[in-house]
């Protein structure tokens, strides 16, 4: 899995690297202007990495940012596995914990950016609200 | 933040109210369905997830707890999606429900928001009144069985979205009313009569008697000579259905999901004929949920069981209970009920294996030793609850192609009718629920008949059951003649109808 990852990595890195941040840069300027108010991009822990933690309204939401050039390979959001999910779920409570855990509404967004690699804006942008739930066997 | 909606469920044939409370917290926006819910509850949570969202409403909140009170009870069935979603839609504050309180609400949701029939709905308006609830909102299919249920409100449910503006007030919906009794008189016709057949006027007869005094009657012939269709036009001859027979036999068929589209009531007295593979489950009723069986479908009316030996012999033995007290308990790992099982029993049965024994034109292909196997597959006990049997001879060609008609089932009626009342006001039940006493009692004989019974029973050789359903009968032929007294002719066609107790024919 990690070597098949690193693989295609190997191939372009530069450019596909360089495609998610364009995207995550779209991603959060669309956000901001519904409403969302950016806590924090790209927040790290040891279990992996939230592209942007930001509140809507009461909710605390994280949101995962998937960039492709195109919908001809599926939807962007299907790249959101179980297994990133899981990661994710670890580090919104990892981000949890560092507030002391609050008594707070979360849930987590995926946003759909849809960037030709030469085009200077996005050609679609969607937000899912609630993509999916804190994953087995995690609560809060 | 809580949101508490009013809905019901059904348990046996009566319904019990449910209260969907709804509670939603901080934490992720996972939802949790407590208070015993089956595998259709469960799997309401994404039927109202996505029946919100295609209604317009959101579906965020934070973490959501749903409590089906009493806690208790197993809940089933999709019927609770619609209080559900009415519960989240109030908890997430995108509708302000004032009268929540004022109604039962049931419904299955379909993923495009609008709302789905469910099954019990009478019994739900039943108890809905009882609660002195001003209305119930139940699915626009269902809403002509509810709208039978007077001094409540009973609204049409057609989407989510008009249900949840209906409980915020915003918009207006007109409740549906129906009078039962003028329902009732429209729809009390049968669509077959005793005219259509012809010839067979003993048998006739025997079923005219049978229905008089409520007698269970074995129709015994052989293929082709109209059995079935006998058989289909009895509950044409019985008493007029009582507007309460009526609700109650409604009401099981409400349960079982079994009354047409649009249909308030079952009107005419039912007639069900369970194919004889039918499992005990099946006939008397309860699976591993309380539903009802054939037996209770059959509840005022007529239950057909056509070839009778065919039936499992312990389905046929399990209809001993239900025969004796009108009535089938069922008890399973969900609880205890009952269900009223109040029929008249109709069966049909050829006279061997092949079907021509007696036949004057065809030949009888069995040996003895296959008719006597064949025919006690049904037991002394079964056989002793039913009154009167009946050959039922191959129809005649002359019989067949003449003008000739009987009489109508309305006629019949009236006499069956006029019989009944006399029972009623003797003992209040019918001649076949006679007890041994008030047999001594109301089934007195003179000379002469004790001397015909007692020729009868020594010449034809009828065995002692026979002695008390010949008595029987014949008090119900005496009261089809009006006579206070049995007289010999009473008694001398009762005889007739215990051909299976003559033993000639083994």
């Amino acid at each position: 899995m990690a070597w098949n990852w690193l693989r295609k990595l190997a191939v372009n890195p530069t450019a596909k690297m360089a495609l998610g941040e364009r995207g995550e840069k779209f991603a959060a300027r669309y956000l901001r202007r519904h409403g969302y108010r950016i806590l924090i991009r790209r927040f790290k822990t040891r279990a992996g990495e939230i592209d942007i933690v930001c509140r809507h309204g009461e909710w605390l939401v994280f949101v995962e940012v998937k960039t492709r050039k195109s919908d001809d390979y599926g939807a962007p959001s299907e790249a959101v596995t179980q297994e990133k999910q899981q990661h994710m779920s670890r580090v919104a409570l990892d981000y949890l914990r560092l507030l002391d855990h609050p008594r707070i509404r979360f849930r987590f967004d995926i946003v759909e950016v849809i960037l030709q690699d030469d085009a200077r804006k996005p050609a679609d942008i969607r937000l899912i609200q609630n993509a999916f739930d804190l994953s087995e066997p995690f609560v809060y | 933040m809580l949101a508490k909606v009013h809905s019901a469920a059904v348990l046996g044939i009566d319904a019990f109210p449910v209260e969907v409370e709804v509670n939603s917290g901080w934490g992720q926006p996972a939802v949790i369905i407590v208070g015993l819910p089956d595998a259709a509850v469960k799997e309401s949570r994404d039927r109202v997830k996505t029946a919100i969202e295609n209604s317009g409403f959101k579906y965020v909140i934070g973490r959501t707890t749903i409590n089906l009170a009493p806690a208790d009870v197993k809940k089933e069935g999709p019927s609770f999606d619609l209080p559900m979603a009415v519960g989240i839609l109030a908890v997430s504050e995108q509708i302000v429900a004032q009268q929540l309180n004022d109604f039962v609400i049931v419904g299955e949701l379909a993923l495009s928001g609008a709302v789905r029939s469910v099954t019990g709905v009478l019994p739900i308006a039943i108890c809905a009144r009882q609660q002195g609830k001003r209305g119930v909102i139940v699915p626009v299919d269902n809403v002509a069985e509810a709208a039978v249920v007077q001094g409540l409100e009973v609204y049409p449910a057609r989407t989510l979205r008009e249900v949840a503006e209906f409980v915020a007030g915003k918009c207006e919906l007109i409740p549906v009313r129906e009078d039962p009794a003028k329902i009732f008189q429209q729809h009390r016709h049968y669509d077959v009569d005793f005219v259509d057949v012809k010839g067979q006027e003993s048998v006739k007869r025997a079923l005219e008697v049978a229905a008089a005094g409520g007698h269970n009657i074995l129709m015994i012939g052989p293929p082709g000579s109209g059995k079935t269709l006998l058989a289909k036009r009895v509950p044409t001859i019985l008493t007029e259905f009582t507007l309460d027979e009526a609700l109650e036999t409604t009401k099981i068929h409400s349960i079982c999901g079994l009354l047409p589209k649009g249909q308030a009531l079952v009107a005419t007295r039912p007639f069900r004929s369970p194919h004889h593979t039918t499992s005990n489950a099946g006939l008397l009723g309860g699976t591993s949920s309380l539903t009802p069986g054939e037996i209770s479908l059959a509840n005022h009316g007529v239950l057909f069981l056509d070839e009778l030996p065919e039936f499992h012999r312990d389905v046929l033995e399990a209809l001993r209970e239900p025969l004796e007290e009108g009535r089938v308990v069922i008890s399973r790992a969900t609880g205890t009920t009952t269900f009223p099982a109040n029929f008249m029993l109709v069966a049909a049965m050829n006279p061997c294996p092949c079907g021509f024994y007696g036949d004057p034109k065809r030949e009888c292909r069995c040996s003895p030793n296959m008719i006597t196997k064949y025919r006690n597959r049904i037991s002394g006990p079964l056989l002793d609850r039913i009154d009167i049997h009946i050959e039922v001879p191959a129809v005649k060609y002359k019989e067949m192609a003449g003008e000739a008609t009987g009489e109508t089932s309305e006629r019949v009626r009236q006499r069956v009718a006029v019989a009944r009342a006399v029972q009623r006001d003797r003992l209040g039940h019918a001649n076949a629920r006679l007890a041994p006493k008030e047999m001594k009692q109301h089934c007195r004989l003179d000379a002469d008949c004790q001397e015909l019974l007692k020729m009868a029973m020594t010449e034809l050789n009828l065995s002692a059951r026979a002695y008390d359903r010949i008595l029987k009968v014949s008090r119900t032929i005496a009261d089809l003649d009006s006579a206070p007294a049995i007289q010999s002719q009473h008694i001398s066609e009762a005889i007739q109808y215990r051909s299976l107790d003559r033993q000639l024919w083994v």
